[in-house]
């Protein structure tokens, strides 16, 4: 935890100040409580966007490998350590997806990029810290997050949802409608 | 100028949470280059994706799958190549969202339009293509059978008494039929995403055939 003293307002116990010290000091054991905490989660996730275990096992290991090379990247103003981690799994599931379907689709390999978008913006965020993600999820209703929830995590059109649901198409966008805007009202100054 | 007309937040949130299917992927894409404000709502969404992250119950990982990611730790990574903007038909400076994608050769269905196809990775059914219109042109009154996204890369549409200029995003759905024209003043390029195919006929038609729907 060498590193931790270094970033002002970080609990020891805080990922993202592992991540920092795997940045300034290639730790090993910062990497393995990332990994302990993180890859059986990405794992979860991508088992419910449809990948195979075995798929899910290989991304979220490369997940992690991502976050020892990237780490210098991560900037805990932008974002929290687990919507940087979300956004390396996300990232990585698409370009997997690329390649298992139409690998011809693609001149080249993709650049991976998971934080070092091209969006200079200075959106300083300490989201994490001060917990208004979840405190905002938790003032919505329940068929709001459950909307929401579908929607991050079933890789499937809101068609599907709505069957699912039993609702029609046009009540599920509603809802995911107000779900969000009701998110970017509460955490837009936030920005 | 800041683009006026932007994706749904429904949109939106299928984009950051990795879910929207990869042609309309790079529509909502191109328009975010362009949009601060969908960029904020954006990270906005994907901040809930990692609080949602962290609520997954662990899954179990392999026994020996730490061992094996540390082992890896001083592997030099893969050589990635920068992203280069391109320049495409027309001297178009292309959105980098387009930057690794092939595009088709331009098919011309009728004095002044011509559509390309980009090369997309979905196997569901959408189609994803430029659009170029003449400056004024009309394109045929048409409706969809699945949802449409577009976005401007140049000049201006004009719809259902809506202006549509360089950055802007619209979307279609089933239920929509419409008559776009380009703005008079300069030719306008649109890059479009559609599932399903259209509804309509004359100039239709031979756009069908050039995308070979």
């Amino acid at each position: 935890m060498s590193a931790s003293g270094d970033v002002p307002g970080m609990q020891p116990e805080d990922p993202a100040a592992w991540i920092a010290d795997v940045a300034a000091t290639r730790s090993r054991h910062s990497f393995a409580l990332l990994f302990a905490h993180f890859a059986p989660r990405v794992k979860t996730y991508l088992i419910k966007l449809g990948a195979r275990p075995e798929l899910a096992e290989e991304l979220a290991q490369e997940t992690l490998l991502v976050v020892w090379r990237k780490a210098a990247y991560f900037d805990h103003h932008r974002a929290s350590a687990s919507t940087w981690i979300f956004t390396i799994a996300r990232n990585l599931r698409i370009d997997s997806l690329r390649r298992e379907r139409h690998p011809a689709a693609l001149e080249h390999e993709p650049e991976l990029t998971p934080d070092e978008e091209p969006f200079p913006d200075a959106v300083a965020i300490a989201l994490q810290r001060l917990h208004r993600v979840r405190e905002a999820l938790g003032e919505l209703s329940d068929e709001q997050v459950e909307v929401v929830r579908l929607s991050f995590f079933e890789e499937k059109p809101h068609s599907e949802i709505s069957d699912d649901l039993h609702l029609p198409l046009g009540t599920v966008k509603s809802r995911l409608r107000l779900a969000m805007s009701k998110l970017r009202a509460q955490l837009g100054d936030l920005l | 100028m800041r683009p006026q007309h932007h994706p749904s937040e429904a949109v939106l949130a299928d984009y950051a949470a990795g879910v929207l299917a990869d042609g309309p992927s790079l529509a909502v894409a191109s328009h975010l280059e362009l949009c601060a404000c969908c960029r904020k709502a954006t990270v906005l969404f994907e901040a809930v994706g990692g609080e949602l992250l962290e609520d997954m119950a662990p899954s179990q990982m392999a026994p020996d799958a730490l061992a094996s990611t540390l082992a890896r730790l001083d592997q030099a990574p893969p050589v990635s190549k920068p992203i280069a903007r391109r320049v495409g038909p027309e001297g178009l400076r292309l959105p980098l969202a387009l930057s690794g994608r092939r595009i088709g050769r331009r098919r011309f269905v009728a004095p002044g339009f011509w559509v390309a196809p980009v090369k997309s990775n979905s196997p569901d059914g959408w189609r994803t293509y430029l659009l170029r219109a003449p400056a004024g042109g009309q394109v045929f009154f048409h409706g969809h059978n699945g949802p449409e996204y577009t976005v401007i890369l140049r000049g201006a549409y004009l719809d259902g008494g809506r202006r549509y200029l360089v950055g802007d995003f619209a979307e279609c759905d089933a239920s929509d039929s419409h008559r776009p024209s380009a703005d008079i003043g300069e030719p306008c390029i649109c890059l479009l995403s559609g599932q399903g195919g259209l509804r309509g006929e004359g100039l239709l038609h031979l756009v069908k055939v050039a995308l070979g729907v």
